[in-house]
């Protein structure tokens, strides 16, 4: 049923087999996601794509430098007849919500958006209107070095459970791309593969899958490593380790296991780590999987 | 893995591994300062070297000496010790300098954790050995300080991940330390104590230390009189002597060639005390004695009861059974100052004691003849003596002029008339045995300071002294000491104040240099007294006070060693006691023993690959394996990160993982 789901999204998003599978780990473990790269590279096709598969509602959100915050949760309007105001839901109200360049807004309307990922509900004129559930959000972002970006501070990137990379395909992959049909037409014909409730229910199984003290010992070793080790300006916090637990977790699930193994773990690791670690090293050069990686060579498998 | 990161981690790893040899290196070195007078010179010199070369490779990242090349060196460095010390290798100085010399060459080969506590385990008996050497406050100091370093290194050496600061490691060995001088005290209080001190070794020879000497020749003493060193401290537990009364005897000197005073040829011991007629007026005290390599033990005059292991010999010297002395020595001993010995004089001793050689000092043995006739008794002889000693103008100088070695006696008396309380004592036991008079000199110290700051008086070398004995028909041996009609003072208060040693100002800076001396003198007195001398009766005495019968010692050892096997057992089985850590450990040790050998045929798992990756891997490189290799790591993944029960899985782990041979010619070529 998941790996249905993925061999339907293989075939959209060609050749970014590891990208889908954190994706959709993302989800299972009921984290949000961020994806940065370069415009064109196939962001929005696979949030589309990842919405028809799940079967579930989808907004995209453009964010740009003159968005409000009511232009994301929505805005109360009055009514002639009731004689009083009226909330219409903003794009917000939706299942999956692709919110596209998301540091292209100015920080007012990002942390609408923030709050609602983290309390689950958004709150206007007083009145509070829980989000539908699931909810998920991918938010895109563009290489912070672009002129006219407003880039996320860390205590915002913290609430992402993951940031991955998608990355220009490789030569194979693009001539497929280049001869093959229109994503868009593809995108049309895609049937559901989960529906929420199915997807409900896998979240639940979560927390279930089974975690014994070596494996904890080696995230536990992970994540004090990352507050020792010099090379990192800050290290990983408490809410980071819950995370990176989770995604295992939710790792071992897609792949089919009843317990978490340190694969597991170093898999989701760069795409857990990464954007909440900075490297001490001049420039910040480093991409995210150079973070992870450097971690997870640093630390032993016990 | 980008160049960037890679280089990082390289280059964090270079640096955590050459501060953790710095580590090590300072603490050894450290611990080895105390030992370095008494080594060749070559051995710090290469063992410096050694260090040096070890953290340039470490640094560098160069390949260690193979295993033949170490062979070879620890061979030279053994045959080195051997010739230095001319083939023997037992001792002190060979046994320290064989551990230094291995402990650099371990250098070479220190690279894993487990080398590095090995080194700095051995670098341990640095700080013990050096502790044989000397037993003084303050180098107990030093040695802490050099224990805490090596604690240090210990520390950084353990650790995973970057060294830690300075400041954070010394103070966590510090806390280390604190923390086991609890145990090390009662160790130390309860621990059975063999009789003597055990951990004295044998010294080569006596050099370095000053003292008394078993002869005396003029000149002899006036040098010792300029050493500051301390010969024993006393404790007087009533009214101490008056000064004319402090006489510390040492040895008798009764044979005589003219020039050099020795002792007796023929020494018998003294059964009893009886002959030694008391007044009554005894004073009980306790002598600290400085190691002074020989054997003799310090009493005041005349001892009346002296410590057990020691012997009283007919000239009444006191010699201790047990051997020389060569670490502090406390003992308790009673004299009567007033005393007289009343041993009939036999015609054997009385032939030594008036004994001169022929030739020498035929002008002393002629005033010796005009003044015997002029007196009608022994008594009344020494007065002459004395009486011309204080008329004829002789001068009490440490620095007399030379006299003739042929006559030395004469040329005092009659050409130079300057000298030490030797020249005095000598001169006058030559006269009285011109005489026919039985005369005989003793030597040992004269007077003491007080230090008020321990209420104990400190005799030192300077006080050193020597007198002459008279036998008098009716009062047996009586003391004469001929200084004291030349120079009073000297007896009354004190080398110091007669001669003015060094001429020393006495103003306010000295002053204060001489309390600050007189504290510290104090405190390493209660060391030695209450630290370095606690032996097995002192033990059985504080057992007493804790209220224990005095314990049979095969008895109290049993029951010590019981106790701490107990408490050992104890926290062992309360460590082990947590999360089936045996299973546990049993499944890492059988996978590690799989991973070792797939290592063995080339297929190597990094510390952070993950066994589900590393058995890809191997499959890989082996596909003929790939069952086995497959079988294995499940059962591990289901042991160690899954829910399997480890009864029914663990012995299918064992089974497969003994099974398990691979060779290299499972391996695929590349």
């Amino acid at each position: 049923m998941i790996s249905n789901a993925i061999s339907r999204l293989n075939d959209i998003v060609v050749g970014k087999e590891m990208e889908i599978r954190l994706c959709l780990t993302c989800l299972v473990a009921r984290g949000h996601l961020l994806i940065e790269d370069q415009p064109g590279v196939g962001k929005t096709t696979l949030a589309h794509a990842l919405a028809r598969v799940l079967g579930l509602t989808y907004q995209r959100i453009q964010f740009t430098s003159d968005l409000l915050p009511a232009d994301v949760i929505g805005v109360s309007v009055f009514d002639r007849a009731t004689g009083g105001f009226r909330f219409h839901q903003g794009p917000v109200f939706s299942q999956l919500i692709l919110a596209d360049e998301v540091n292209r807004a100015n920080p007012k309307a990002q942390s609408a958006l923030l709050e609602a990922m983290e309390e689950g509900q958004v709150t206007a004129d007083g009145s509070t209107y829980p989000l539908p559930m699931p909810f998920f959000v991918i938010a895109t972002q563009n290489p912070s070095h672009q002129i006219g970006t407003f880039p996320l501070p860390e205590s915002q990137l913290d609430r992402f459970l993951m940031r991955i990379h998608l990355g220009y395909p490789d030569a194979a992959v693009e001539r497929e791309l280049l001869t093959g049909r229109d994503r868009r037409d593809l995108l049309q014909e895609l049937e559901p593969e989960l529906d929420p409730v199915m997807l409900a229910d896998l979240q639940k199984r979560v927390p279930a899958i089974h975690v014994s003290p070596a494996l904890l010992d080696y995230l536990q070793a992970l994540i004090a490593y990352s507050r020792d080790a010099p090379a990192f300006e800050t290290g990983l916090s408490p809410r980071a380790a819950i995370g990176l637990l989770r995604a295992a977790q939710a790792w071992a699930l897609l792949d089919g296991r009843k317990s978490v193994v340190p694969e597991d773990v170093q898999a989701v690791l760069a795409a857990v780590a990464a954007h909440r670690l900075r490297s001490v090293a001049e420039g910040g050069g480093e991409t995210g999987s150079d973070i992870g990686e450097y971690l997870r060579q640093a630390v032993p498998v016990p | 893995m980008s160049a960037t990161a890679a280089l990082s981690t390289v280059k964090e790893q270079r640096i955590a591994e050459v501060t953790k040899l710095a580590w090590l290196i300072i603490a050894l070195i450290a611990a080895l300062l105390p030992h370095l007078p008494y080594l060749p010179v070559w051995i710090p010199l290469t063992g410096f070297a050694i260090a040096a070369w070890r953290l340039h490779a470490a640094w560098r990242g160069n390949a260690l000496p193979s295993r033949v090349a170490r062979l070879l060196l620890a061979l030279a460095g053994f045959g080195g010790v051997f010739m230095a010390f001319r083939g023997q290798l037992s001792g002190l100085n060979p046994g320290t300098s064989l551990l230094a010399v291995m402990l650099f060459l371990k250098l070479l080969e220190t690279s894993r954790q487990r080398d590095y506590m090995m080194l700095l385990m051995f670098a341990m008996f640095l700080p013990l050995a050096a502790f044989l050497r000397t037993q003084s406050g303050w180098s107990f100091i030093y040695l802490l300080l050099s224990v805490i370093l090596l604690f240090a290194a210990m520390l950084q050496a353990g650790r995973d991940g970057p060294p830690l600061p300075a400041r954070a490691v010394l103070g966590q060995s510090g806390r280390l330390l604190l923390q086991a001088a609890p145990l090390a005290i009662v160790l130390f209080v309860l621990f059975p104590r063999l009789p003597g001190a055990f951990w004295t070794l044998p010294r080569q020879g006596s050099t370095g230390i000053s003292g008394l000497s078993e002869e005396m020749r003029p000149g002899d003493l006036s040098k010792l009189v300029l050493s500051e060193e301390t010969a024993f401290r006393v404790r007087f537990e009533s009214d101490p002597p008056a000064p004319q009364f402090r006489y510390w005897r040492a040895l008798v000197l009764e044979e005589f060639d003219g020039r050099t005073w020795r002792q007796a040829k023929r020494q018998s011991w003294r059964a009893q005390t009886g002959a030694i007629e008391k007044t009554g007026a005894e004073v009980d005290y306790e002598i600290v004695l400085e190691p002074h390599g020989r054997d003799w033990l310090f009493v005041l005059d005349l001892p009346t009861a002296w410590p057990r292991d020691a012997v009283l010999f007919r000239q009444l010297h006191l010699r201790r059974a047990s051997g020389p002395v060569n670490s502090n020595l406390v003992y308790r001993a009673s004299s009567d100052v007033r005393a007289r010995e009343s041993l009939p004089l036999t015609n054997q001793i009385r032939q030594l004691n008036t004994h001169l050689p022929g030739q020498a000092n035929p002008r002393s043995a002629a005033l010796a003849q005009r003044i015997s006739a002029g007196v009608d008794s022994d008594s009344a002889f020494v007065e002459a003596v004395l009486g011309f000693f204080g008329d004829q103008e002789f001068v009490y100088t440490l620095d007399p002029a030379a006299v003739d070695p042929r006559n030395p006696v004469d040329d005092f008396l009659f050409e130079t008339r300057e000298g030490f309380c030797e020249y005095y004592a000598s001169a006058l036991a030559t006269l009285a045995r011109a005489a026919g008079i039985p005369a005989r000199i003793v030597t040992g110290y004269q007077g003491g300071e007080l230090n008020p700051v321990g209420d104990y008086y400190m005799v030192r070398q300077a006080d050193a002294h020597a007198w002459t004995e008279i036998w008098l028909a009716d009062r047996g041996w009586v003391r004469i000491d001929p200084t004291a009609a030349v120079a009073p003072g000297r007896i009354r208060s004190g080398i110091e104040e007669t001669l003015d040693i060094g001429g020393r100002e006495r103003n306010s800076d000295w002053q204060i240099l001489r309390r600050l001396r007189l504290y510290w003198d104090a405190a390493n007195t209660n060391w030695n007294r209450w630290v370095i001398n606690y032996g097995q009766p002192q033990q059985f005495a504080v057992l007493d006070w804790l209220g224990f019968a005095r314990p049979d010692s095969t008895a109290y050892i049993i029951a010590l060693l019981a106790g701490a096997l107990g408490a050992v057992a104890f926290l062992a089985l309360w460590l082990r006691r947590s999360d089936r850590p045996r299973d546990r450990d049993a499944v890492a040790a059988l996978y590690s023993q799989f991973c070792e050998r797939l290592r063995r045929i080339g297929i190597q798992r990094p510390p952070s690959e993950g066994p589900i990756d590393f058995a890809a891997r191997a499959i890989r490189a082996c596909p003929d394996l790939s069952a086995q290799i497959r079988d294995i790591t499940d059962c591990y993944v289901a042991l160690r990160y899954g829910t399997a029960d480890p009864a029914r899985l663990l012995p299918q782990l064992r089974s497969r993982v003994r099974r398990f041979r691979p060779t290299s010619r499972h391996r695929r070529e590349a």
